[in-house]
């Protein structure tokens, strides 16, 4: 008994493959007639063909040339989606933080100025010194009735109100007489003064939105000048 | 103690002398003698030949004697100053000098007014910061340790009493800048009468008086010797003359005819009276207080009356803020400012000399 499967009779036959294809005498003539004139002259010519290419599957259509890839398609972008923030000149423009002018009078901030007391009041509690350094320059201070101790700018000293608006790098205040003013914190000494404790601090220390600040860390530091 | 201190960085110009010989009439000493406000010692040399009997002439000793040197001092808050009553009898009228005693100019918050109404205050860099006025960094002053001048005109129109400057200095003297000076004052004025309040410590500035013969440079007594066009050594005499009014400040021994022939040892100093000299009756009168410059003029003015031959010489306050008007000072090592006069009225010149320090802008 063989291992191998018998070979099939058309094979042994030598009879070509008959896939139903139908092959045009035009076309075998022609295709026989091309490959005898593209064999060199030297050779024998018929022999060639008969050994190497008649009845046998010859890949013609074959390149060593690299294809060209075709671009690919770029789908279309998404559109972006726009930032939630406002832009600082939309918002000048809009004037958001603008304060009108008939709003420009220390009575009508001083319901502010009376719950930041009880705000403070609350975060100190009953520790002083360091401890309450440290909490207070961590707390909000819109509503906070600062002054102006010490400026490397003459013009500032002595200027005092409360806070409207912190940023981070001016502190906006409206002073006793209805005045709007816009201090820079940059080598400024502010004070406040909390019931019967005073805390100063130097504005080049708390450059920071006030956000930023409550999160901050501040090391104690030895005195400082401008 | 053994260690090596470095001093601060210096300025690269040293200690200056200024020296002008002019024509006694077309001389300007009498603004130099203004521009100089803050004197704290005078001395005066009256130049006789050795046979007269020195005697000062009566102009001169009832002068001398009048109320007019008096010298105050007293603890005044600088809010004092800005007294409404105050301003208008002694700032507008009259010429009323005050300095701060004890004060340290290189270190310490220094306030002076001169006798034009120009109050000077010479602030720390804590002080000015907190201060709220505006002044100018001085001239010289520690890179670390910086001092700034805050000069206020109290005469000006600026300072009138119901304009924003003054309500600001005002605001300044009464919050912030309220430390008492220890003040020495002194108050003259031709047309009015003595300063009044007896409530302030006051003292008379007593004038001391001494005659002695003295061997004199020929160049003093007469200072057409010097003539620039004629003495190639123009430059060594007037210089031996600065020596020479030194010598006779310090009653030096070498200055005495008898010490001439008698040897003093060199270690202590090699100085001779230059040559040519010769013997002279040489009258001094000093005091000691605070001489304001209408004072010294006063002296000038009665000393041309009544002598040929007198040298002047007047040492200003070596913690003052300003030395001449205009003129940043400082200490250092010697915040010496003095000036003197030499006037000889025979050949009608006069020769000034001016010594600045180190940390002064005049130098």
């Amino acid at each position: 008994m063989s291992l191998y499967a018998e070979t099939q009779e058309f094979v042994k036959k030598k009879l070509p493959l008959d896939n139903g294809v139908k092959v045009n005498e035009y076309t075998k003539k022609f295709a026989r007639d091309y490959v005898l004139d593209t064999l060199p002259k030297e050779v024998d010519k018929e022999k060639i063909y008969n050994d190497k290419v008649d009845r046998k599957v010859v890949i013609i259509d074959f390149s060593n040339k690299k294809e060209k890839r075709l671009p690919e398609k770029r789908l279309p972008e998404k559109p972006k989606k726009q930032s939630k923030r406002l832009s600082s000149r939309l918002r000048k423009k809009l004037g958001i933080y603008t304060i009108p002018k008939e709003n420009h009078r220390y009575s009508v901030f001083e319901p502010l100025h009376t719950l930041w007391k009880e705000y403070i009041g609350r975060v100190i509690g009953t520790s002083t010194g360091s401890v309450a350094s440290q909490r207070i320059v961590k707390a909000e201070f819109h509503g906070a009735f600062v002054s102006v101790i010490r400026s490397k700018c003459y013009s500032f000293v002595g200027k005092e109100g409360i806070v409207i608006q912190e940023t981070k790098n001016t502190f906006t205040i409206i002073s006793k007489d209805n005045k709007l003013l816009t201090i820079p914190k940059t080598n400024t000494l502010f004070e406040i003064r909390v019931s019967n404790l005073s805390f100063t601090f130097f504005g080049n220390q708390i450059m920071y939105r006030a956000s930023e600040r409550a999160t901050k860390k501040f090391k104690p530091k030895s005195s400082l000048g401008l | 103690m053994n260690g090596i201190t470095n001093l601060p960085g210096a300025h690269s110009q040293n200690s200056k002398t200024f020296l002008l010989l002019e024509e006694l009439e077309k001389s300007q000493f009498r603004n130099s003698i203004k521009r100089h406000p803050f004197n704290h010692k005078i001395e005066v040399l009256c130049i006789q030949d050795p046979g007269t009997n020195f005697a000062l002439p009566d102009p001169i000793q009832s002068f001398l004697d009048s109320s007019d040197l008096v010298l105050y001092k007293s603890e005044i808050k600088l809010l004092d100053f800005l007294e409404k009553e105050f301003i208008l009898k002694y700032i507008h009228k009259g010429s009323f000098i005050a300095i701060s005693w004890k004060n340290k100019i290189d270190q310490d918050n220094v306030v002076s007014i001169d006798g034009n109404g120009i109050l000077y205050l010479s602030l720390c860099k804590d002080s000015y910061e907190a201060s709220g006025l505006l002044g100018k960094p001085v001239l010289f002053s520690k890179t670390s340790d910086p001092k700034y001048l805050i000069t206020i005109d109290l005469k000006s129109k600026a300072m009138a009493f119901d304009s924003k400057a003054y309500k600001r200095v005002k605001w300044s003297f009464s919050n912030v800048l309220t430390e008492a000076f220890e003040i020495i004052y002194s108050y003259s004025d031709p047309e009015s009468s003595p300063f009044p309040s007896p409530l302030f410590h006051k003292c008379i500035q007593e004038w001391t008086k001494k005659s002695d013969i003295l061997l004199t440079p020929d160049s003093i007594s007469n200072l057409a010797l010097l003539d620039t066009t004629e003495n190639l050594n123009y430059q060594s005499d007037s210089v031996d003359i600065c020596e020479w009014i030194g010598m006779s400040t310090l009653d030096s021994d070498f200055l005495y005819p008898e010490n001439e022939l008698r040897p003093i040892d060199p270690f202590i100093s090699v100085y001779t009276v230059p040559s040519p000299h010769s013997k002279k009756l040489v009258s001094k009168l000093s005091s000691v207080g605070i001489i304001s410059p209408f004072l010294v003029e006063m002296i000038h003015r009665l000393l041309m009356e009544n002598f040929n031959n007198f040298i002047v010489t007047c040492w200003g306050f070596e913690d003052s803020p300003i030395s001449w008007v205009n003129s940043d000072h400082g200490y250092f090592v010697s915040g010496e400012n003095v000036y003197s006069n030499i006037v000889d009225k025979t050949s009608n010149k006069i020769f000034r000399i001016r010594h600045c320090g180190s940390y002064d802008r005049v130098s």
